[in-house]
């Protein structure tokens, strides 16, 4: 009997590491077809009509981006993350405008940013910035000065509409050594010593003959955004506000 | 990143190190015995207390006034008989957070002791794997000349921080060019224990060194420069 009761509890045992390791850890299914794609994103977010899927962008094993175009002619992004054992669409946006996705948010490495711009703006490279804003502060008679930051990095549309790049070693080292101290600001309780805005990130589109490109119909999107997934703004700046070399 | 503060961590260990040896001699003391894990509830119990906080730089001194921890486990289990034994171990809880209080108060100057705040190579002390990253487009293609690096540092003098003329001289030309500071040194380490976190910038002609940590920000000078022409 008691022999009995061991063997039943270890295959309960047995059975439930199964399915946990099946539902969180399980390496992902085929992706979704196309049709699903759209399937899918309609019925998430119907407003956003989705009719064409441009591409499937591989960002890594549990994580793809799906460039589209809807009915109504705009240039859309979705964000697609292999999540309890299901590709879910963790982000959609009807208009590509890039933004930054914190794939993994404890590694800044591989920070990818993404975009989809519409034909009609005629961008054909955009310049990605990391900027942080000087600063300085006087307080109770003890200084502090906070340099200003700007990294830059291109990249060329290259007659596609979309298109994912991940961000600089550099740029990752900058981020990674601002986290570390806020980090270690909280724990001391010491948050609002330093008033200076952390690093952000910026973005100029240009024309082929090297003009500031302007922004139309990439922008006033709507957007869908489920679970926790990190994504973050992309502020355009321009070329007047930007050091130039 | 994972660096500790190891003198707070001792000091910790030591202050409960204390309290359990008091706990000890006061249960030595008893006749009527209660088990071990019931002492050790009500001494954190004992702990909580209304303080008075100063805060001193980068340390906080708590003076401990209302001990509620005591008076909560009174309220809880006053009216029993086993509370002639317990309101020893709580009232020691109170006491511990004098005896954390003494410790706060060695804390102070042994960390500085230790770890000076105006020596540059308590900031940066393990340079094995540190580079150069320009971090703002007036930065000139330079690498990092370790051998400099390594002995400036010791060398390395204070200086105060000259936080609006830095601001005004960079922000103030007319096409908004300049940088004083427009690299960042990663990848060092700072002194083991120090517990310290820091982003290190360094100034256009590689002689100047300002290191944030959470709470402060440091300058240091250097007769040489640390940087070298980039390849």
């Amino acid at each position: 009997m008691r022999k009995k009761m061991m063997i039943f509890g270890i295959v309960i045992l047995l059975l439930s590491s199964v399915t946990v390791y099946w539902f969180y850890y399980s390496n992902p299914d085929r992706f979704l077809t196309n049709q699903q794609l759209v399937e899918k994103i309609n019925h998430v977010f119907p407003e956003v009509a989705a009719d064409t899927i441009q591409d499937i962008i591989h960002v890594d094993e549990h994580h793809k981006v799906i460039p589209f175009v809807t009915k109504d002619n705009r240039y859309g992004l979705s964000y697609w993350a292999w999540k309890n054992h299901q590709w879910k669409a963790v982000y959609i946006d009807n208009a590509g405008e890039p933004k930054v996705w914190r794939v993994n948010p404890k590694n800044s490495s591989i920070y990818t940013i993404v975009w989809n711009i519409h034909p009609d703006d005629a961008v054909s490279y955009m310049k990605f910035y990391l900027k942080k804003d000087r600063n300085y502060l006087i307080r109770d008679g003890i200084e502090t000065y906070h340099p200003g930051i700007q990294l830059e990095a291109t990249a060329s549309l290259n007659g596609k509409s979309y298109g994912v790049l991940r961000i600089p070693d550099e740029w990752s080292s900058v981020i990674d050594s601002f986290d570390e101290i806020n980090k270690a600001k909280q724990l001391n309780f010491f948050q609002n010593v330093f008033p200076a805005r952390d690093v952000f990130f910026g973005w100029t589109p240009y024309k082929s003959s090297g003009e500031e490109a302007a922004i139309k119909a990439t922008t006033n999107g709507n957007s869908f955004h489920s679970g926790d997934e990190m994504i973050d703004f992309i502020m355009y700046v321009n070329k007047s506000e930007l050091q130039s070399e | 990143m994972e660096n500790v503060n190891l003198i707070a961590v001792l000091l910790r260990i030591l202050g409960w190190g204390m309290t359990g040896y008091f706990a000890y001699r006061i249960y030595k003391k008893q006749t009527i015995k209660i088990t071990v894990w019931k002492v050790i509830v009500i001494l954190f119990v004992g702990v909580f207390s209304f303080s008075f906080d100063w805060r001193m730089s980068e340390t906080t001194i708590k003076l401990a006034i209302l001990p509620l921890g005591v008076w909560f486990l009174f309220w809880l289990r006053g009216r029993t008989e086993q509370w002639q034994i317990y309101r020893h171990f709580a009232w020691l809880g109170f006491f511990a957070n004098y005896i954390f209080l003494v410790t706060t108060l060695v804390y102070m100057p042994l960390y500085h002791v230790v770890y000076p705040e105006n020596q540059a190579d308590v900031y940066i002390s393990n340079i094995e794997r540190a580079s150069i990253i320009s971090t703002f487009p007036t930065a000139q293609n330079l690498t990092l000349d370790k051998k400099s690096l390594q002995e400036q540092l010791p060398k390395m003098m204070e200086e105060s921080i000259h936080s609006t003329e830095w601001f005004h001289e960079s922000e103030e030309e007319i096409d908004k060019k300049s940088e004083r500071f427009p690299y960042q040194l990663i990848g060092s380490i700072p002194k083991f224990g120090s517990g310290l976190n820091v982003i290190v910038y360094v100034e256009n002609e590689g002689k100047g060194l300002l290191i944030s940590t959470p709470e402060k920000q440091h300058y240091f000078r250097s007769e040489e420069s640390i940087l070298k022409g980039g390849q």
